[in-house]
């Protein structure tokens, strides 16, 4: 119990004098997480998007397939995309396996599917008025598109958040595609795992308490801005 | 002297035989309609008669199953080959539909009044100028900024008013408008109906009350059993 407190009182010591360590992990994980969830949503916004509103044959396979995908595990994202990177892999030659483009892409992966059922979850609920009202003030295909997805906005935040809040917390990604280079493709909760399996707690608690207020940081600019929009 | 031959210009709108169901549940059944530029035309009818549907398909929202439906003289269903998705969204700039259950977006209420005009592509400086004519013709002058879903029910009609006329189509149909009107705005109502019909619009206006039809229309159909009578 002892231990443990000295363990939290020095990793509270490390947030507030900004340790190198700290910093350099934080900022290594917000800069990947930002980057997946700006590419994921670059995918899954539009893609949720037409699965709402454009009806086609198998469409119910096509948003069953993404509905299971939400709880895809990180170490089978992690396997597949190391496949494809490895340099036996299609996409070897790119040299990107243990690189933060590595963490960038297997986080894509995993967050595209969130991104693509909240939007598409958060489109269909928009009631069918505004789209109908955009068609009849003469807005084609793309502008009702765009005029649903503005009435969507705020469910649009929710899949962004939670899809950030996923990427940021997920380790068997980071561990198997950076390769957990310090300085380089090391993140807060490749640190954490590391320390932890080292027995050294300070570093992982600090970092384990960034991870939390990063996560309730979140939960709040989201709530803050549905608050905002209804 | 030769007389002058008197010029005979196409209904803005006819149907001929339309046959639309739902699940196999006809709704209309053989409707032949025409409406001449600058007729006021009242549709009555019952609730479920098919005048919401009628109007729908009136507005390119719905096709028919059957029979044929003109705009300006241009055949639109039975859909020519010819006939381009971007045509199809082109014709439907010359009806405007004022819902039932009219929405405003959740945006200022400039850009709800401007959305059509966008949508048409007119250039910037003519949608403000139109924009603030429109407001100001309903009362709103000065509200260009606020949120459409600030607005008081009374003020949202208007809004709602404003952004339909603004776009002064050869064709302006309204479902029931004076059953979410306030008793304040149906002056204003019948106002801007009789401008609509000085510049040459065809109005149809479906209502379920037989007074404020007649006092308004050159003639009243009714709707009963998917066919026109009157």
């Amino acid at each position: 119990m002892g231990d443990l407190a000295s363990a939290l009182a020095e990793a509270l010591r490390l947030i507030v004098t900004a340790d190198a360590d700290v910093v350099t992990a934080v900022w290594a994980s917000l800069r990947f997480s930002l980057a997946s969830t700006v590419l994921a949503s670059a995918i899954g916004v539009p893609l949720g998007t037409v699965l709402a509103l454009v009806p086609f044959r198998g469409r119910r396979i096509v948003v069953a397939t993404f509905d299971t995908l939400l709880a895809l595990p990180t170490v089978v994202v992690g396997l597949t995309v190391y496949a494809l990177l490895s340099r036996q892999g299609p996409m070897g030659g790119l040299g990107l396996l243990f690189t933060p483009w590595a963490i960038v892409i297997g986080q894509t992966v995993l967050i595209t599917p969130i991104v693509t059922a909240l939007t598409r979850s958060a489109v269909a609920s928009v009631d069918p008025v505004f789209a109908d009202t955009a068609r009849t003030l003469g807005a084609g295909p793309w502008r009702t598109g765009l005029a649903v997805l503005g009435e969507a906005r705020g469910g649009l935040i929710v899949a962004c958040g939670t899809a950030f809040g996923r990427a940021i917390g997920e380790v068997g990604v980071s561990m198997m595609l950076g390769g957990n280079i310090e300085g380089f493709t090391r993140t807060m909760t490749t640190v954490i795992a590391l320390e932890t399996s080292k027995g050294e707690f300070e570093l992982a608690l600090a970092l384990g308490l960034v991870l939390l207020v990063v996560a309730f940081a979140i939960n709040l600019a989201v709530r803050w801005r549905r608050g905002s929009r209804s | 002297m030769a007389a002058r031959e008197p010029v005979v210009s196409a209904p803005a709108c006819r149907l001929r035989g339309v046959r639309f169901a739902y699940d196999d549940q006809p709704v209309l059944d053989g409707v032949d309609l025409e409406l001449a530029p600058g007729e006021i035309c009242a549709l009555t009818g019952g609730n479920g008669s098919g005048k919401s549907t009628l109007l729908g398909l009136m507005a390119l929202l719905l096709r028919p199953d059957r029979g044929e439906l003109e705009l300006d003289g241009q055949p639109v269903f039975p859909r020519p080959r010819r006939l381009l998705d971007r045509e199809l969204v082109a014709l439907r700039r010359r009806v405007t539909l004022l819902h039932q259950r009219p929405a405003l977006f959740d945006d200022v209420v400039a850009a709800n009044v401007a959305f059509g005009l966008y949508a048409r592509g007119a250039p910037g400086a003519e949608v403000r100028e139109r924009v603030e004519r429109a407001l100001a013709r309903v009362g709103l002058a000065g509200f260009e900024r606020r949120p459409a879903r600030e607005l008081s029910g009374g003020e949202a009609q208007r809004a709602v008013l404003a952004r339909a006329l603004v776009l002064e189509t050869p064709v302006l149909l309204m479902d029931e408008p004076f059953s979410y009107l306030d008793a304040d705005a149906r002056p204003l109502l019948l106002e801007l109906v009789a401008e609509a019909r000085e510049r040459g619009a065809a109005v149809l206006l479906a209502t379920h009350e037989p007074g404020a039809a007649a006092s308004l229309a050159d003639r009243v159909l009714h709707l009963e059993g998917g066919r026109l009578a009157g």
